[in-house]
């Protein structure tokens, strides 16, 4: 399979990952919602993307998931298109530090991108001047953090296991060429240096 | 070399994104090319995700479901939605009857609803709004108010062909004005912060100390937004306090159920009472997004 084959396949699995997110935010929390709180399960899949494929994946996934987002909300449109990727990016770059850590430390990324995904939304409506953008809603989406760092790690461990997969078995040896091999194979338990064999 | 592109790509996405904010926030318009074409796509998803989640959620108590029983049910519940609805809108007339004044004569009155289904709910918990299986084919405009059988819910933002987002009163972006049933005091209902305890609900702002309102009166909307016809109910006074300064802080639970919405009914926009102005306010109604208005100050009515 040809690199960019590849990537096609990886851009397929984000999309349809960022599709679903979107379903389950907007339509099975229509039956009750999470008593009255709110997840976030759009961020945790751009948290979890950012993590498992790096900046240009959350740069892009982040956008299209903020438009998603602004467009089936009431709010003003680029506000969340604004801040997802700006998340997404930050997420990504503490990731490449992080690849193949632990879930605590996963999760604690998740939960920091939640609560500067809604930093950033406030900050934008104080600079442009939108009234209570999210005001009185910001302790629902803070009680619905644990909700959101759930499905992000759900997301994470979806994502990683298909790159493994992918990478692993040697597909992917010529779309990532080197340095995630090595990284995945530090991380495998009783691999001892950095070095890919 | 990477994480340089990276950022030059970082810095184009935040960038277009910044400029589709500030133009959204300059024209006030929650319309665009962008959410109509995204909404007319992604509204057939939801209508089909929604359609199938409601089977599966109906599985569990539902062993006598039979096709002819839940078809009968589903008509039996359209009749009784629509009852409620009339009861309700009844019941608004009576109360606006009441309080007739000169200007009330200026109100106005509740055209042919139209009933759609609710297909979605708000994609951002920083958000409270619903998408609805009705637009611009199936004659919605944007700004209709939007009610369920028992009390309003909000109003209409955006019309996409085939779907409609509605802004909830519970959107911290929503207003609606309003006045009490009994003694007639009137002020703007917005969203109360969110309160683990007491879960969503309304408060009336805007109402100086020295007022006689009533815990359990109800509260209806006054008609003075120009966004909302006048004796809607909103909802009904849990609790009244001394607040900040000379106001009151008025909480009201909402007559309408916000967590259980099934169905929903589309009236007419309203036409605007007053002549169009220049000033700052006319730019920006209650309803809408963003006024320039600050978030507390003097009493608008």
């Amino acid at each position: 399979m040809t690199p960019s084959a590849d990537r096609l396949r990886a851009a397929a699995r984000i999309g349809a990952a960022i599709l679903a997110a979107f379903f389950l935010q907007t339509v099975l929390l229509l039956f009750g919602g999470v008593l009255g709180a709110g997840p976030d399960l759009i961020l945790s899949t751009v948290a979890a993307v950012a993590l498992v494929h790096g900046p240009a994946a959350a740069i892009s996934s982040g956008a299209v998931a903020g438009l998603l987002q602004d467009s089936f909300s009431t709010g003003i449109l680029g506000m969340r298109g604004f801040s997802k990727p700006l998340v997404g990016y930050g997420v990504a770059r503490i990731g490449e530090r992080l690849f193949g850590a632990p879930t605590g430390q996963a999760a604690v990324v998740i939960l920091g991108a939640g609560i500067a995904d809604q930093v950033v939304v406030w900050l934008l409506a104080e600079v442009t001047g939108v009234r209570g953008a999210g005001g009185t809603r910001f302790g629902a989406a803070a009680l619905g953090l644990p909700v959101t760092v759930g499905y992000g790690l759900a997301v994470l461990r979806v994502l990683r296991r298909r790159r493994s997969e992918f990478v692993l078995s040697g597909e992917g040896a010529t779309a990532f060429p080197g340095g995630l091999r090595g990284r995945l194979d530090r991380d495998r338990p009783g691999a001892g240096g950095g070095a890919a064999p | 070399m990477r994480q340089r592109r990276h950022l030059a790509a970082l810095a184009l996405v935040l960038t277009a994104n910044f400029l589709g904010l500030t133009f959204h926030v300059r024209t006030g318009s929650h319309n665009s090319v962008v959410r109509d074409g995204l909404m007319t796509v992604l509204a057939g998803g939801q209508d089909a995700v929604t359609g199938a989640a409601r089977g599966v959620w109906s599985l569990g108590g539902a062993v006598s479901d039979a096709r002819g029983v839940r078809d009968e049910r589903d008509e039996f519940a359209r009749r009784v939605a629509r009852l409620e609805w009339e009861l309700t809108v009844e019941r608004g007339m009576r109360a606006r009857a009441r309080g007739f004044t000169a200007f009330d004569a200026e109100s106005f009155g509740v055209g042919e609803p139209v009933p759609a289904e609710v297909i979605g709910f708000a994609a951002s918990p920083l958000d409270r709004s619903i998408t609805v299986n009705r637009g611009r084919i199936h004659g919605v405009r944007a700004d209709s108010p939007v009610m369920s059988a028992s009390g309003l819910l909000g109003r209409l933002v955006a019309a996409a062909p085939n779907a409609g987002q509605v802004e909830l009163l519970l959107a911290p972006t929503a207003a609606a004005a309003a006045l009490t049933a009994e003694s007639r005091v009137r002020g703007i209902v917005r969203a109360a912060r969110f309160n683990e305890d007491e879960g969503d609900a309304l408060r009336l702002d805007y109402v100086p100390v020295g007022q006689n309102v009533v815990v359990g009166e109800e509260v209806i909307s006054s008609g003075l937004d120009g966004m909302y016809p006048k004796g809607l109910p909103i909802g009904r006074v849990t609790r009244v306090r001394r607040g900040a300064g000379m106001l009151l802080d008025i909480l009201v639970e909402p007559a309408a159920d916000f967590d259980s919405l099934e169905r929903v009914f589309l009236l007419d926009p309203v036409e605007a009472p007053f002549p169009e102005e220049s000033g700052p306010d006319a730019a920006a109604p209650p309803g809408s997004a963003v006024p320039p208005a600050p978030a507390q100050g003097p009493a608008p009515e």
